[in-house]
């Protein structure tokens, strides 16, 4: 039997209907017209409960069923409509970015990344190689080409040709790339650059 | 089966002809069989280095394209009794008439016969050098300590990386221990940080080079000089012995730090 995108619970005083997460509303009751076929005199006398469980119903959604069960002439209970959450500030409470791009070589003169998200690379940025993220850089060696965060910069060591972190450009000079190898992070408050030890930030 | 070895730069005049040819005539001084393939087509110049431009008849092009054989094209060296032999390029042709399929199926006969094949690479990342690199399961980065060199070999091991040449060996040349010194020039250690490969060797900025390639002498095999020295140290790396790099030693010997005291 094909999979259905609900669970129907009977009770003593309604049929309990559970719908799944991702099947489409159209579908779904195109499936519950096939059970009522089947069996619907055993359900027709009980009121239908539908419960959303985790899943948004929107309002055209909701009238979906709510058409549906008018014209089966049954008895139903629907959830109440919620306001219409930002999908984007639910899931993500920072701007959208890709996944994290892990890069497990030395970027050498003429190679480039170019990612939406983040980028950790295992190696150095060499001169002439060039980073363009718009989340942050992590590099586990010397910055020495051209590199872009919309994030922050974080690496054992900074030589770069050109840096710039958000829209801000980094003009700081080559903090000698061979001294002591501790990483620093390079990012953007309140419009200023900073640069810090890595993992003191916060 | 012998290992083919491709020597190249990016960069142009850091030394890659007199170099090939000097790791080649070192190799035959440890009693290995070694042949040199010019790969700069249209511009050749090992033939000169190594002496023996007037004994090139065919060309590695008249093998690629069956005009001769190979045995009809190699050209003896005259020192080395026969362990050195050249294969030179074609002066009438151009890079892109080289057929890479068909120069990675010649290279690998030839290399049957050898203990090492060096493909002499021209300068730049064009098809010479896709040619020169295709058949090598191993590079000779030749490197000065010059900014511009360190990131144009940079650029070359990344391509070679792409093509699966992985064993990448860098030979810093015409090391100028005293500019290096003064800080105005790059050290070995700054280029091998930079570049993250191995060192194979390091050749010391000897005027008896310049001398002997204008003669077209090998001075490897002509001369004891530093230089010869370090070609040396590079033949006995290849051959997988762990040798110092004389040109990097501070120089000074015990009694000449004695004679300075008093």
């Amino acid at each position: 039997m094909e999979r259905k995108g609900f669970v129907l619970k009977g009770t003593s005083q309604a049929v309990e209907m559970i719908i799944g997460e991702s099947t489409p509303v159209p579908e779904m009751l195109a499936q519950l017209a096939d059970v009522l076929r089947r069996r619907g005199e055993v359900m027709a006398r009980l009121p239908f409960v539908v419960e959303p469980g985790d899943r948004h119903l929107s309002e055209a959604e909701l009238a979906q069923f709510e058409e549906f069960f008018r014209a089966q002439a049954l008895d139903y209970q629907l959830p109440q409509p919620q306001p219409e959450a930002d999908p984007a500030e639910a899931l993500f409470p920072e701007p959208h970015v890709d996944p994290t791009i892990v890069v497990d070589h030395t970027l050498r003169s003429g190679q480039s990344v170019t990612t939406g998200g983040n980028v950790l690379i295992v190696g150095d940025v060499n001169e002439g190689a060039e980073v363009h993220a718009a989340g942050s850089i992590y590099v586990m060696g010397t910055i020495r080409g051209v590199v872009s965060a919309g994030g922050s910069i974080t690496a054992l060591a900074f030589a770069p040709s050109r840096m710039s972190v958000g829209d801000v450009e980094y003009a700081g000079e080559d903090d000698g790339a061979r001294e002591g190898r501790r990483a620093r992070t390079v990012f953007v408050e309140n419009g200023i650059i900073h640069v810090d030890i890595a993992g003191k930030r916060r | 089966m012998g290992k083919v070895i491709v020597v190249t730069s990016g960069k142009g005049g850091v030394g890659k002809t007199t170099t090939t040819a000097n790791v080649g005539g070192a190799l035959t001084k440890l009693g290995r069989k070694v042949l040199l393939v010019d790969m700069d087509v249209g511009l050749r110049n090992l033939d000169l280095v190594m002496g023996l431009e007037n004994r090139v008849v065919y060309t590695f092009m008249d093998v690629l394209e069956g005009r001769a054989t190979a045995e009809q094209a190699m050209v003896r060296e005259k020192r080395s009794d026969g362990a050195l032999m050249l294969l030179a390029a074609s002066q009438l042709h151009n890079k892109q008439d080289l057929d890479i399929d068909k120069v990675r199926e010649a290279i690998a006969a030839l290399a049957e016969d050898f203990d090492y094949v060096f493909l002499d690479s021209p300068a730049g990342i064009e098809h010479g050098f896709e040619a020169s690199s295709a058949p090598a399961g191993r590079a000779l980065i030749v490197v000065t300590p010059d900014v511009t060199s360190v990131r144009d070999a940079d650029r070359v091991i990344g391509l070679l990386e792409n093509k699966g040449v992985r064993d990448c060996a860098l030979i810093v040349n015409k090391y100028d221990r005293v500019l290096i010194e003064r800080k105005k020039q790059l050290t070995s250690d700054d280029i091998v940080d930079v570049l993250g490969a191995e060192l194979i060797g390091v050749v010391p900025d000897d005027k008896a080079i310049i001398e002997a390639t204008n003669r077209g002498d090998i001075l490897a095999l002509s001369q004891n000089t530093p230089a010869t020295a370090a070609y040396m140290e590079i033949a006995r790396r290849l051959e997988g012995e762990q040798t110092g790099f004389a040109a990097l030693s501070t120089g000074r010997s015990l009694l000449s730090m004695f004679r300075r005291q008093k």
